[in-house]
């Protein structure tokens, strides 16, 4: 059953932001090219902090001559100064059908987590920018930074709305073809599209971006006995597509479920490990916050 | 094996009615139960592997529907309340405890009752009853009672002197429906069972003996004992026979039986032995004593020991005839001993119609054919049935004995009898039959029906040739039962019904008693009919039908839980 998004007065939630203020985000190199800002890129010499001599060739920036090492050594070297960047980052979050199915919708913690994210990138003086998907991919919010940007990312993601479909693996590519500059990708979903899970983490692995999966996940897709009237010859009709299964439910039958479904998970944290991505695995009938102060145990995520 | 509650065509059409079902069951269409859920594709996967059960697919689960059907099969032969053949198996067993003449002997009730007690212990309660033959059939334990009420309930009770009743016992073993097909008779006692008795059981319907009560001891009894008008033709005397039976090794004559009339030996009459077994004793005094016979030596079978008989009071009676009728009246008394041809004291009369000779006496009259239209009128006190005072009327008036045809031929009219209450005993007939051309005074009816008309209009007491138990009374007494309420049997008895044991029959009004005597040769000389098979029951075990029966519903719901454990471990669907 669909559920509305809240609103963003009803997720706005000072309280929430505040315990997020420890948590940082951080990716290991970035590329050149973008303003300055707390994140390390991999241009060297513009920035504030020291990183290494090295010796003075013609066309080295003179002001950076360390003048007491000519005196000492009669060497002319220079100091060279690491630059910190800001970090594009790139929400793409899902509100397809399944994101927003009764009894537990997941549409509520994926935008706890997508603010979370924003609160967290902005405070890094990051640009951050909202990409939503389900049929297809649509931009919500150009990045940006600045902290006066999180409340208007949360008005844009509480106009989120349900929509029929979902194509990961196509949202992933299209925005791949947008041609940003690199940046983290934050994909907010379940990750359950009908191209399969293959299909998804290919385009996924495609991806220019690095990565930061935030799956979210229930306890009645874990272990489906719990819901009522699951029991007998049942049909189960997706919720999405409308296609429908029938189903002796017997034991035997559950436990190829749950072993599915643990695959599935697997997978996931496989590939985020192998593609040194970030990963969240949420569950969406438990608090966001403790959640995410697991995952930020040492009040940072490096990816 | 047996059933109880079903035949075996109702078990095995039932079993394959079941099988067709839960087949049918099988392939139905599935109403299934739509969920709407985000994981189809789950659920498409898992399902890859288990399709689900579809109308008219090929019939995937032969285990399941197998296990099914066993579950099923074994709740309806527990159902069916099998039991396994054996002596103690399925069968309806019905313990009949003699308790007749055949177990007088000391301690042979107590060892019957204690070997029917045994076995007892191993037969189902609701499968078996206890039923005790003495004098009747009497059910001691009905099917289903405690084995301790048995004991409780056979306080008090001895073997009685009668026969056994044994026979009424195999009668309702034949009716249908009134025992299971399958019943066994075990007999705890020598009551003997005849070979017609037995052929005459629907098949299904045994009959055993518990061991030890085959041979007889060795007895010697009085089978019959019996009177009759004295050959000597006195009327105040009546002749007595007495027979005699042994068994078991013993032997029975004539001179061990002593004779005694009220207490005091037997005198003033004479004793003639009637070889090899009997004895006839003649001229004994008609006056209402109780002669008794009794072996002088007894034996370990005390009931037929001894037996005794009520002689009827046979005084003459008084008669004045009018000087108005044939002189063949007068010749018919002057001949008949037991009358006296009187005039002042007489006692009846025998008178013409309309005649005030004799009063208020009891009389016979004689009408003339114009004023009677039957030839025979016979009026009785009382409310007995018309037809059954008449017939009685045809055979102790001895009129079964006229020329009837001849007489209707003479008198050029139909000879009828008719009988009818009235206030009190009258006897009116045709004067005309008095006269010589008709062959009523020369026939050998016309002073038999004198005597007994004289009898019966003064009411005289009745008496028995013999009296035993377990036979009829009336028959054998039918000489001297005249029409209407005065016929003794049903006076004496209030029905026609046999004295059931020997002992003392007395009238309901206690003014009259009669000794019974066992007088049975069956009991006395030990005719054991025919050899019966030997009951040796088992100890109890587990054949009782319904120990069997709830045994294999325990077995339906082992299998119903193993079934579970195999649904819960995803081994069938």
């Amino acid at each position: 059953m669909p559920a509305s998004a809240p609103t963003a007065e009803e997720f706005f939630d000072a309280e929430f932001l505040t315990a997020l203020q420890g948590f940082s985000l951080w990716a290991r190199r970035l590329i050149s090219g973008g303003r300055h800002a707390e994140q390390l890129s991999k241009d060297q010499g513009a920035g504030l902090e020291f990183a290494d001599y090295k010796a003075y060739v013609p066309g080295d920036d003179t002001r950076a001559i360390d003048w007491n090492i000519y005196r000492r050594l009669g060497r002319v070297v220079i100091k060279v100064f690491e630059e910190r960047q800001e970090l594009p980052v790139y929400l793409l979050v899902d509100r397809s059908s399944s994101m927003y199915f009764q009894p537990a919708p997941k549409i509520g913690v994926a935008l706890k987590v997508a603010l979370a994210i924003t609160s967290i990138s902005l405070s890094q003086h990051d640009s951050v920018g909202l990409y939503s998907f389900s049929g297809n991919l649509e931009m919500k919010l150009r990045n940006s930074s600045g902290h006066g940007r999180l409340m208007r990312m949360a008005g844009r993601l509480a106009e989120l709305h349900e929509q029929d479909g979902t194509e990961l693996a196509e949202a992933v590519n299209g925005l791949g073809r947008l041609g940003l500059r690199r940046g983290l990708l934050v994909v907010i979903s379940d990750f359950f599209d009908p191209a399969g899970l293959n299909a998804v983490l290919e385009s996924l692995r495609q991806s220019r971006h690095r990565l930061l999966l935030a799956q979210l996940i229930g306890n009645h897709d874990l272990d489906p006995a719990r819901r009522r009237g699951m029991r007998g010859d049942v049909r189960l009709r997706d919720c999405e597509s409308g296609d429908a299964v029938d189903v002796s439910l017997t034991p035997a039958i559950l436990a190829s479920y749950r072993a599915i479904v643990s695959d599935f998970n697997e997978r996931l944290t496989r590939f985020a490990t192998e593609r040194g991505a970030g990963f969240l695995r949420l569950n969406t009938d438990e608090e966001v916050l403790p959640q995410l102060a697991a995952a930020f145990e040492a009040g940072s995520i490096e990816i | 094996m047996t059933l109880a509650n079903l035949s075996w065509p109702f078990l095995l059409g039932g079993a394959a009615v079941l099988a067709g079902l839960l087949y049918a069951l099988q392939q139905l269409r599935i109403r299934y139960t739509e969920i709407v859920v985000p994981t189809a594709m789950f659920w498409r996967e898992a399902a890859r592997d288990a399709p689900v059960r579809v109308f008219r697919r090929r019939f995937r689960h032969w285990l399941a529907y197998l296990l099914s059907l066993l579950i099923c099969w074994l709740l309806w032969l527990g159902l069916a309340e099998p039991a396994a053949d054996g002596p103690e198996g399925g069968q309806y067993h019905v313990l009949y405890l003699d308790g007749s003449a055949h177990m007088s002997a000391p301690g042979d009730l107590e060892r019957a009752a204690e070997r029917l007690r045994d076995d007892l212990k191993g037969l189902p309660e609701d499968r078996r009853e206890v039923v005790w033959g003495g004098a009747w059939n009497l059910k001691l334990l009905n099917a289903g009672e405690e084995d301790l009420l048995f004991d409780r309930r056979l306080e008090g009770l001895e073997a009685e002197p009668s026969p056994s009743p044994i026979d009424e016992q195999l009668r309702l073993l034949a009716l249908q429906g009134a025992y299971p097909a399958a019943a066994r008779l075990v007999i705890y006692g020598r009551a003997p069972v005849g070979a017609e008795a037995l052929e005459g059981l629907p098949e299904g319907i045994e009959v055993l003996r518990a061991e030890g009560f085959d041979e007889p001891g060795p007895n010697r009894g009085i089978v019959a004992m019996g009177m009759g008008h004295a050959a000597s033709g006195r009327w105040d005397r009546v002749d007595a026979l007495v027979r005699l039976g042994a068994a078991g090794g013993a032997s029975a004559a004539p001179g061990d039986v002593l004779l005694s009339l009220d207490g005091a030996p037997l005198e003033g009459a004479s004793i003639e032995a009637l070889p090899p077994d009997g004895l006839v004793i003649r001229d004994i005094p008609a006056a209402g004593g109780l002669l008794e016979a009794r072996i002088a030596q007894p034996d370990s079978l005390p009931a037929d020991d001894a037996a005794q008989l009520r002689l009827p009071v046979r005084e003459t009676l008084k008669v004045a005839v009018s000087e108005a009728l044939a002189p063949v009246l007068f010749d018919a008394v002057i001949a008949d001993p037991a009358l006296d041809l009187a005039e002042g004291d007489a006692e009846l009369v025998f008178r013409q119609a309309g005649e005030s000779f004799g009063g208020d006496l009891p009389a016979l009259e004689f009408a003339s054919m114009d004023q009677q239209e039957a030839a025979f009128e016979i009026e009785y006190a009382g409310n007995l049935d018309a037809e059954l005072a008449l017939r009685d009327s045809l055979r102790g008036l001895g009129l079964s004995l006229i020329d009837g045809a001849g007489l209707a031929a003479e008198a050029g009219r139909p000879v009828g009898i008719q009988a009818a209450a009235g206030e009190a005993r009258r006897i009116s007939l045709w004067q005309e039959l008095l006269d010589d051309r008709y062959n009523f005074t020369a026939s050998r009816a016309f002073p038999l029906f004198i005597s007994r008309a004289a009898r019966w209009l003064v009411e005289a007491e009745p008496a028995y040739a013999y009296l035993a138990a377990g036979r009829f009374a009336a028959e054998e007494s039918a000489e001297f039962a005249l029409a209407g309420p005065g016929n003794v049997a049903t006076r004496l008895l209030g029905a026609d019904l046999a004295p059931p044991r020997a002992g003392t029959l007395s009238s309901p009004d206690g003014e009259s008693s009669f000794p019974v005597s066992l007088l049975s040769s069956v009991v006395s000389a030990g005719q054991a009919g025919v050899d019966l098979p030997a009951f040796a029951p088992a100890g109890a075990g587990l054949a009782g039908p319904s120990l069997l029966a709830f045994l294999l519903i325990l077995a339906a719901l082992a299998l119903l839980a193993f079934e579970w454990y195999a649904y819960q471990r995803g081994m069938m669907p």
